[in-house]
């Protein structure tokens, strides 16, 4: 009897917990997302980097906090050295209720042109600008601290950030005392020329204090101009965008270096991109380096907005003695929720 | 100090005044837009971010349109996952509190429709671009424009009690201009009415009239169509004697005018589906009607 008893307890208690959870309980998970980045690459001088790689893969979480804060946290999944490493590339919360104000806490790319602010997968061509890897380092312009943004009332859009951070870039920061933090800011124009074009104009500056205890400053300055017809404007558009860039560090390894990025890209068809893009590096640097001058061009395919094929040759003119060429070919992806890309 | 004493007290005031302008509204649609016009009358300062020659779906973030959200009273969109890739910017952007999903200033018009074509079971990518809560196009049904503009109007006048009585009477001429045109708009189209169309955008219009949608060009929602895919269109249009092929007008014709090629009798119309998607359309009613006039038979 007590066996019997037993099972049936038992059963009854299987069956309790075999139940699935109501389906509202996932309501409250976090958007997941993935992106991939698939790499194939054939440089003819440097050829370390050759073959096929995952290049990148992002996983992003993001959700309301409460009612007063929304989270998000992107982790990049990266080979360094031979080995996957997974690192925080973002990880911030924001205010949802203070009106007139975004108020920003916890690390996150830093507003110091528009390149930096971008993710791998959305970055315009398949590497960052040379001015970008040069100045801000590999991984960007990256930092932790507390940031505020907000809208000026002009009668344009007219958008302030400053950001209050602890300054842990290796080059530019990196100061020994703790107390020693990095600021930086932008200042973001744009103006609606017709309903089809804009034209935006940013500038930002950074100041913090480097590793000899000196200054870094930096300084930049981006414009923008994007065409999308209204009729028909899921077949073509044009964007055209310029970036500057300058490093200022000063202290015993001083180091004065900048640079400027143009790109074209032109939309074919509904499925078809092609770009070119022009980098110059080394305006007024102050070591005995030749400048390097790029000419990268790139052809799109994208089946869907989730996934996309893209061709680039480049050719790198560093005054060596045989220019760096290099063919790539990446396969994007991305899987799950994807908060919507910036404009 | 008194100076910033002074300076914030002013400041205080200055901000607590409360406006007796016209509600600012902004809404995500054209056919929204003129919905609210239709209630609100003079009352409102109506702009929809999206043209009625833009496909909603796909619109841009621009930071214009921050600005102009920032500065909204309400914000009416249309749910349903309609707005997703771009909105969610927008409102961030916009710094304005009370347009958040929830917030006093949020209207979501997608909440109070039953909606079609609502997936059952697992949805994924590979079906295209699926709606999970279901087809988002419902304002071209004329009677889900009815049941939102009351919502509209009970909204409207709980943010400005004074005119409840006119934003009352404005719902009351709407409905009745719609309710008294069905019958005879129906009549126009006739029975048994066969269209191939580009996307599943005219569901709505065609679930209210009893049309028969044979084939849709774009093999899957949000999916540009194939070869293979419009051999399979020709073959159903050919067996069902379809007449009529819609092409929704953000999208490109070149598809359907091909089939219309191989497919004798069928005629391709470029279509508005939206308010002032085209210059005869400045109004939702003249919406419908133009959609009416377009499936009648000849």
């Amino acid at each position: 009897m007590k066996l019997l008893l037993a099972i049936f307890l038992c059963s009854f208690a299987y069956i309790t917990y075999a139940q699935p959870l109501p389906s509202r309980g996932k309501a409250f998970n976090p958007d997941i997302g993935v992106n991939a980045l698939f790499l194939d690459q054939e440089s003819k001088r440097d050829k370390s980097e050759n073959g096929m790689s995952l290049q990148e893969a992002e996983l992003q979480f993001s959700s309301d906090v409460d009612a007063y804060f929304t989270a998000r946290v992107l982790l990049a999944i990266e080979e360094e050295a031979g080995e996957y490493e997974i690192s925080p590339e973002e990880a911030f919360v924001e205010t949802l209720q203070v009106p007139y104000a975004t108020i920003k806490i916890g690390k996150s790319k830093m507003p110091m042109g528009k390149h930096n602010q971008l993710h791998s997968h959305a970055f315009p061509f398949i590497n960052a600008p040379l001015q970008n890897e040069a100045i801000l380092g590999e991984e960007g312009l990256s930092e932790t601290g507390v940031g505020a943004s907000g809208l000026i009332p002009l009668p344009w859009f007219s958008e302030l950030t400053f950001d209050y951070t602890q300054g842990e870039n290796e080059d530019l920061f990196n100061a020994g005392d703790k107390g020693k933090k990095a600021i930086i800011g932008h200042f973001k124009n744009l103006w609606e020329l017709s309903d089809a074009a804009t034209i935006e104009f940013g500038i930002s500056g950074a100041q913090g204090t480097n590793s000899d205890g000196a200054d870094t400053n930096l300084a930049g300055a981006d414009f923008t101009f994007k065409w999308r017809p209204v009729e028909g404007g899921k077949y073509h558009s044009f964007e055209w965008a310029t970036e500057y860039l300058q490093k200022d560090r000063k202290g015993l390894s001083a180091d004065k270096l900048s640079g400027i990025v143009s790109h074209l890209k032109y939309q074919l068809a509904q499925r078809w991109w092609v770009q070119y893009r022009y980098d110059y590096l080394g305006l007024n640097q102050s070591r005995s380096l030749d400048p390097s001058k790029r000419h990268t061009a790139l052809i799109a395919f994208l089946p869907s907005e989730f996934s996309a094929l893209r061709l680039q040759y480049e050719t790198i003119d560093d005054g060596q003695a045989e220019d760096e060429r290099t063919l790539s070919l990446q396969f994007n992806i991305s899987i799950g929720a994807h908060p919507a890309h910036a404009y | 100090m008194k100076t910033f004493k002074i300076f914030i007290f002013t400041l205080c005031t200055i901000l607590s005044i409360p406006s007796y302008a016209k509600l600012n509204v902004i809404t995500t649609t054209t056919n929204l837009k003129s919905l609210v016009e239709r209630i609100g009358g003079d009352q409102v300062e109506v702009q929809s971010f999206c043209k009625g020659t833009q496909d909603p779906h796909y619109l841009e973030a621009k930071p214009s349109y921050m600005l102009k959200a920032a500065k909204a009273d309400l914000l009416v969109s249309i749910g349903l996952e309609l707005e997703v890739g771009w909105l969610p910017l927008i409102i961030r952007g916009s710094r304005n509190p009370k347009i958040q999903e929830g917030g006093s200033g949020s209207f979501v018009a997608g909440s109070f429709i039953e909606t079609l074509e609502k997936p059952t079971g697992t949805i994924s990518r590979a079906d295209g671009d699926v709606h999970p809560e279901g087809n988002p196009h419902f304002l071209l049904d004329p009677q889900n424009a009815v049941i939102v503009a009351e919502k509209i109007k009970d909204k409207l006048s709980d943010m400005d009690h004074e005119h409840s009585k006119y934003f009352l009477e404005n719902f009351k001429k709407f409905s009745n201009e719609i309710n008294s045109k069905l019958e005879q708009w129906q009549k126009q189209i006739g029975k048994n009415r066969k269209v191939i169309t580009y996307h599943k955008t005219l569901t709505y219009f065609f679930h209210r009239f009893g049309i028969k949608n044979i084939a849709l060009l774009e093999p899957k929602p949000g999916i540009p169509p194939s070869a293979g895919h419009i051999m399979e269109v020709m073959k159903n249009a050919k067996k069902e004697g379809v007449q009529l092929a819609l092409v929704e007008n953000y999208f490109d014709p070149t598809v359907a005018n091909r089939v219309a090629k191989d497919v004798t009798g069928l005629k391709v119309r470029l279509i508005p589906v939206s308010v002032e998607g085209e210059k005869d359309v400045p109004d939702i009613v003249q919406l419908y009607e133009k959609l009416v006039s377009v499936m009648e038979a000849k």
